[in-house]
């Protein structure tokens, strides 16, 4: 298929005086995994809800498969949701839930039942059909909401923070579940979420939003070694960040590395500083530094038993410049 | 510590003992009469059954108790009917008016029931503003007998109640996840399908609550029935006035009383049951 999946153009919604959504441009491959992150207030749910149809955009289009959809009420858009609490049918059992979609498709009873069937084997979840919603764990209504979503074949997925109520564990553990669901499928997905954890391990593309308007895009790598803004480099982890006279110096924590040495290896930028503070996470450590400057900085390394940096220790903290990204204020 | 734990039964001595001088009393107090004879307002020793077999084997006593019901069950009907459209509209509108509407939804509230049954009584009596109206328009040449109905006693009542039933409906609707509509549309269902297979069942309850409450209201009401009634239209709650005070016959107005008490907390108690085994399935 020649068209992308989804093509937004100067997308706009205003909210009064506040403009939630400015003007953005956005296009999904067929099969294409996109991310919106950013923080809460951004416009990354609101574009959302423009594309599933439930806000009407002030300006722009939406082409969903080629096909401009501004106009065609959600019922009519072939997408598949799954929402941040799920939004399980608690009247209907998990297969009633999953076989919504299909019954509103007028299918014929046999197709339907097999659908759901296979719908409900593909998220695991064969023989827990007839639970309802209030009868399952938190990450089975996930997987129901996914089966639910996925068996009307849509043209493709819209997933709004649909990880953020489950517990740590089985948050990552349904990263993994939706992103290799996804690739199977090979299903243009657009997915939002203010956790950037989230966005780099699962998105093709990860399009950072801020105030209405989109920040950067790009691969995971762009967004995380080559960030386009200030705001970019410092939303998604961590980032010491040196000023300089046109702009700032990006160097991530894991890439400024530390000596005991005074001299740091010829050829690169380095600083007398003093160890503060050790954090101590498990498999890391994240080191809090002074420069004799005044200038705080963050390194982290691996607690591989050859770090033994304890607070009140005098170093030298020096990074390569190929370990380091540039952002020049125009 | 002696205190604290002291503070619930405390919390609760109050409203038991307003309850038990108000209700289980008089309840009790009721219901021993209904099962003695009584002369003259004293009521005599001997137990008997006779009060319930003289009301429930009179056709005149029995039509009161039947029409009873089906102004209960009629007031709810329509409360619900009208009340659901009502309470939909004013949950969901984004007008800048819409706790003006809510107020002036609920306004009829403020007016005494008496008053608004009175205005009824003005817009449907014989020489009423319905008549004089359609007298005028040419659309009759004798005036319509409206009064005394019960039609009319059901339409003063299901509009002094309808308040109730925007309010319990407007309740549940303000309880439905937003989501589960949009669900719905996302699955591909217009809007006439999402609200039948998804906002009507799940607003079941708020419908039922309202329905019981008009019911329970409407079935026990005296004073709509008194104004907008007549002789021809008798109540329980009219037939427990008349033997009470006219004909001074405490023991029957007592069974009477049991009757309307026993048949609204059966009805009241098999529909919530109803309601709960709808919850579980």
């Amino acid at each position: 298929m020649a068209d992308p999946a989804l093509q937004i153009t100067t997308l706009t919604k205003r909210f009064g005086t506040l403009t939630a959504v400015d003007a953005i441009d956005l296009t999904v491959a067929q099969g294409e995994f996109v991310t919106l992150l950013g923080p809460s207030g951004c416009g990354k749910t609101t574009t959302l809800n423009m594309i599933a149809g439930f806000v009407p955009p002030d300006a722009g289009s939406i082409r969903l498969q080629g096909r401009p959809v501004e106009s065609l009420p959600p019922f009519r858009r072939d997408l598949g949701l799954v929402f941040q609490d799920y939004a399980l049918f608690p009247h209907m059992t998990a297969a009633e839930n999953v076989g919504f979609g299909l019954r509103m498709r007028r299918l014929p009873r046999e197709e339907t039942v097999r659908r759901v069937a296979e719908a409900l084997d593909l998220v695991q979840m064969s023989g827990l059909g007839e639970r309802r919603p209030s009868q399952l764990s938190g990450g089975q209504r996930q997987r129901v909401a996914l089966a639910r979503a996925l068996v009307i074949r849509p043209a493709m997925l819209l997933l709004d923070e649909p990880l953020s109520n489950l517990d740590l564990k089985l948050r990552e553990e349904m990263r993994g579940e939706i992103s290799a669901l996804q690739r199977r499928l090979a299903i243009a997905t657009v997915f939002v979420t203010h956790d950037q954890g989230e966005a780099l391990t699962m998105s093709d593309r990860i399009a950072v939003m801020r105030a209405g308007r989109i920040e950067q895009i790009g691969t995971p790598t762009d967004i995380y070694e080559r960030p386009a803004t200030r705001f970019v480099a410092g939303f998604i982890g961590t980032a010491n960040m040196i000023e300089d006279t046109d702009g700032v110096t990006v160097i991530r924590p894991e890439r400024l590395r530390l000596s005991s040495a005074e001299h740091a290896p010829p050829g690169t930028r380095h600083w007398p500083v003093r160890v503060e503070h050790v954090v101590y996470i498990g498999p890391r450590l994240e080191l809090r530094l002074r420069a004799t400057d005044g200038t705080r900085l963050q390194a982290e390394m691996v607690n591989d038993g050859t770090a033994a940096w304890s607070a009140g220790d005098t170093a030298t903290a020096w990074f390569r410049a190929e370990d380091a990204w540039a952002i020049r204020t125009p | 510590m002696k205190a604290r734990r002291l503070t619930p039964y405390i919390l609760i001595v109050v409203p038991a003992t307003f309850l038990l001088a108000f209700f289980v009393i008089p309840s009790a107090v009721l219901l021993s009469m209904s099962v003695v004879q009584s002369e003259d307002t004293i009521p005599t020793g001997n137990l008997t059954l006779d009060n319930y077999a003289t009301l429930l084997s009179n056709r005149l006593y029995l039509s009161a108790i039947l029409r009873s019901f089906i102004i209960g069950v009629a007031s709810g009907v329509i409360v619900v009917v009208l009340a659901y459209p009502l309470a939909y509209f004013l949950v969901r509108t984004t007008s800048r008016w819409k706790n003006l509407l809510i107020a002036l939804s609920l306004a009829p509230l403020l007016a005494s029931v008496i008053v608004r049954t009175y205005g009824w009584w003005v817009v449907l009596n014989r020489e009423g503003a319905l008549n004089v109206a359609l007298r005028s328009l040419g659309a009759i040449d004798q005036p319509l007998i409206m009064l005394p109905s019960t039609s009319a006693i059901v339409i003063g009542l299901a509009h002094a109640l309808l308040p109730y039933g925007v309010l319990t409906i407007m309740a549940s609707l303000n309880g439905l996840n937003p989501n589960l509509e949009r669900a719905a549309m996302s699955l591909g269902a217009g809007r006439v399908r999402t609200f039948l297979a998804v906002t009507l069942p799940l607003t079941a309850p708020g419908i039922l609550g309202g329905f019981l409450l008009t019911f329970a209201i409407a079935m026990s009401a005296y004073a709509t029935p008194a104004i907008l009634g007549g002789p021809t239209t008798e109540v329980m709650a009219t037939m427990i006035r008349r033997f009470m005070l006219e004909l001074l016959d405490w023991s029957l107005g007592s069974a009477m009383g049991a009757i309307l008490l026993v048949s609204a907390m059966i009805l009241l108690l098999l529909t919530s049951a109803l309601g709960n085994r709808q919850r579980e399935s």
